[in-house]
């Protein structure tokens, strides 16, 4: 039997899940308190978690919940009390999570939490789909997603860093595709404690901490004569944690050597004239074909979202004005939205209209349920693409690719 | 360009871990021969229940360029080697909601490999295992399905050994000598060594196995999903034995059956059946028939093999007998009706193989208290 003990703390690679990896960074970044209820993929982290505890690497209060409304709303106070604390749920989970998830950012509360993204119900399903993180979008939480275990473990110390800054305290949560993500085992390269120390200060609440030495109202009743100021100084920590994610990031990279592009990743685009844009776990199926692609002299790019809260939308403007052609790959939908398109269909295309010069945007959704994104389907959107190019305009804006049709 | 890809197919929750370990494995001796991979499980196996079949995968290549070009297709349409940790898995593997039932050796690559541990010969598993139209190596490793993934029992190094015989068989995707190094106990590289020597290969030909069509069913479009398309139709009441007038047999699923879960399957001595009705009142499955003359007649599509019916039985007359020793799902209480003197040595024949309620350890794999120390004992293992 290959018995393997996690070397917490000692910088060194080993084979492990998305989930392992985050739980690995959770006991890098020290965290204090951590919940959990049984819902995959995020169960994972937990499992994880707990064996961590009982082996002695690591040191923190796991409670079990009783659902995951009070997953949230155990770490919401823990955290307001000035301990560092970690949740997440899936899908439907999630979704019970709702009350206490729009409440912990106007209390400006920095939870970070993982959303293992995974189909809403109905019908039951675990494969990956984003609408459930995308639920949180526009309630001050912060939303990234990665692209691997590595990433994963990454931007869990990202998030920790950019949330618990006094200008910004609000809550992040990382997307990680079910299944692709959390479940596929690849080799993961470790920081060390000191590593991490160096990149991730202490959590520091000052004056809004919650003690019997500190006795402070939070979460109190107000009327129209207060909230929306109390709705604007949200907004500004919104604002503000765009360029700490800059900063962060800047710094991430001079340490560890990776996160070099903040916000999103570019692949293959200097000289492109059309690009794929979409987040997660797709990625490596896009970039495969790209390459592909490329061989055949057709000039495709991709770009991977990272950040999505905040949005940045003068570099996304910037980035994607320079292309003949758009395609965004939504997994996720927004029924009855505008073109019937999805979410982040949505999100570029308004960055794009106040671009100087823009590009025939179009929207693919696809991978729904966890459904792989297959060579065709990537052929099929680059073909609707060359001929928006040629047609000079976008004539079918929305196509679900990839879905059993007459 | 070096790509390889290894499947791993095996029963859920007790060879859960053991079939994990190997898939890591395999990446672990990759990395020792500086290669990169990845090991992951099939997501809509999960959650893992009982005895359902599931499968692992393992991918490696010379480097991330060439494993990102594997995984862009996830799960891998050919692999160079399919493991296969239980012999009554060999009938064909059904997935949690796909499209009908898989042959084991489905994704074996032309002159890749498929290792099954088994104590049948070849010829014996050749009968299960679907036909296949280019030519693979069928290796067995001895034993029987292994218990050892899980951590209060005791390791019988059925992963040594599946790593061993993988090494010796494909060394060009994983050295014998990886597979030592990852091992860090003496035992468990022995027991790979040992095993490379104790495998037995044959060549399975084109059109060699089973020639039985596995049964498949078309996925429907979305146009032709109408707003009840996504609820699973009822069923409806049920009637008469056979369509007869006399007993009573449930309308079953066409589409979803349950025979591939099943390790072992009932049956009835109905020449001492005193028809309490205990079996079908508490078949968890509807599994059985009521025939006109008041007996219980399983339906093999329908049964999953739980055992129930063995345990709650008042007169301990119905014995669970391993799936293997079966080809086909003829009614067996037909055959009594037909000739009671055949099917009685049928019986004694298939009940020797098989347990009684009383003995019961688990459903699933070793069924007897101390059969799976007898077993260590008996085959060496230390």
């Amino acid at each position: 039997m290959v018995l393997e003990k996690a070397k917490i703390g000692e910088e060194h690679e080993a084979l492990m899940s998305g989930c392992e990896a985050i739980a690995v960074a959770l006991a890098l970044a020290d965290v204090d308190v951590l919940t959990g209820y049984p819902i995959r993929p995020y169960d994972t982290v937990i499992n994880f978690i707990a064996r961590l505890i009982a082996d002695g690497q690591m040191d923190a209060d796991l409670i079990h919940a009783e659902g995951e409304h009070s997953q949230f709303e155990i770490v919401k106070h823990a955290c307001v009390s000035g301990a560092r604390v970690f949740t997440g749920s899936s899908g439907v989970g999630w979704v019970f999570a709702m009350e206490p998830l729009v409440v912990t950012p106007p209390a400006r509360i920095p939870v970070v939490a993982i959303c293992g993204n995974r189909a809403v119900d109905d019908p039951g399903a675990f494969g990956c789909e984003h609408n459930d993180q995308y639920l949180v979008r526009d309630i001050g939480w912060m939303i990234c997603w990665a692209d691997t275990a590595q990433e994963a473990l990454d931007l869990i110390l990202m998030s920790y860093r950019v949330a618990e800054d006094p200008r910004v305290f609000l809550p992040c949560s990382l997307g990680v595709d079910g299944s692709f993500l959390t479940h596929a085992m690849n080799i993961v390269k470790l920081p060390s404690k000191a590593q991490v120390d160096k990149f991730l200060p202490r959590y520091d609440r000052g004056k809004l901490r919650l003690h019997p030495d500190n006795p402070i109202s939070v979460a109190v009743q107000v009327n129209e004569d207060w909230l929306q100021e109390l709705r604007r100084t949200v907004n500004e920590g919104a604002i503000t944690s765009k360029a700490v994610v800059e900063q962060a990031a800047k710094e991430f990279y001079q340490i560890f050597g990776r996160q070099k592009d903040p916000f999103f990743e570019q692949y293959m685009t200097e000289d492109a004239d059309m690009v794929l844009v979409g987040a997660g776990t797709l990625s490596l199926s896009v970039r495969a074909n790209v390459r592909k692609l490329r061989k055949e002299g057709k000039k495709v790019g991709f770009v991977r979202m990272k950040w999505l809260r905040p949005f940045a939308a003068e570099e996304v403007r910037e980035c994607l004005s320079r292309f003949k052609a758009v395609g965004v790959i939504d997994r996720d939908y927004s029924y009855g939205s505008g073109d019937f398109g999805g979410i982040m269909f949505h999100e570029m295309r308004s960055a794009l209209y106040t671009a100087k010069k823009q590009p025939l945007v179009s929207n693919f959704i696809c991978g729904l349920g966890g459904r792989e994104i297959y060579e065709a389907d990537v052929r099929e959107m680059v073909k609707i693409m060359e001929d928006s190019i040629k047609a000079g305009t976008v004539k079918t804006p929305v196509t679900w690719v990839g879905t059993r049709s007459r | 360009m070096a790509v390889y890809a290894v499947e791993i197919t095996n029963r859920g929750v007790y060879q859960y871990n053991l079939g994990r370990r190997i898939s890591r494995d395999v990446v672990l001796a990759a990395r020792k021969m500086g290669r990169v991979g990845v090991a992951f499980g099939r997501y809509s196996d999960s959650p893992e229940r009982n005895g359902i079949p599931m499968k692992w995968f393992a991918v490696i290549a010379e480097n991330n360029d060439e494993l990102e070009e594997q995984m862009a297709k996830y799960y891998p349409e050919v692999v160079d080697a399919a493991i296969v940790l239980d012999d009554t898995l060999l009938k064909g593997v059904e997935s949690w909601s796909w499209d009908g039932l898989h042959p084991v050796n489905e994704r074996v690559k032309e002159k890749g490999v498929m290792i099954v541990v088994s104590d049948q010969s070849h010829d014996e598993l050749l009968k299960d295992v679907h036909t296949k139209d280019l030519p693979y190596k069928l290796i067995t490793i001895p034993g029987e399905a292994s218990f050892s993934g899980m951590w209060i029992i005791r390791d019988d190094k059925s992963e040594a050994r599946i790593m061993g015989a993988l090494a010796a068989a494909l060394p060009d995707m994983i050295s014998p000598d990886a597979v030592q190094q990852i091992f860090k106990d003496k035992a468990d590289q022995d027991a790979a060594a040992r095993a490379a020597k104790q495998m037995v290969t044959r060549v399975v030909e084109p059109g060699e196995g089973n020639p039985a069509e596995p049964y498949r069913y078309e996925l429907p479009v979305w146009q032709d999903l109408t707003e009840y398309g996504i609820a699973v139709v009822g069923m409806g009441k049920g009637g008469g034995y056979h369509g007869g007038k006399e007993g009573y047999e449930p309308t079953r699923s066409t589409t979803f059956r349950k025979h591939l879960s099943r390790t072992f399957r009932p049956m009835t001595n109905f020449d001492a059946c005193t028809q309490t009705r205990d079996c079908w009142l508490n078949c968890p499955d509807e599994a059985y028939n009521v025939t006109p003359d008041g007996f219980f007649e399983t339906d093999y599509g329908a049964c999953s093999g739980c055992g129930k019916c063995a345990e709650v039985c008042p007169e301990k007359i119905i014995v669970m007998v391993p799936e293997s020793e079966f080809e086909d799902e003829a009614s067996v209480y037909e055959m009594w009706k037909k000739d009671k003197a055949a099917y009685k040595k049928f019986f004694d024949e298939k009940s020797a193989k098989g347990w009684f309620a009383g003995q019961l350890v688990g459903p699933h794999g070793y069924v007897r208290k101390g059969q799976y120390e007898e077993e260590i004992k008996k085959k060496g293992i230390k």
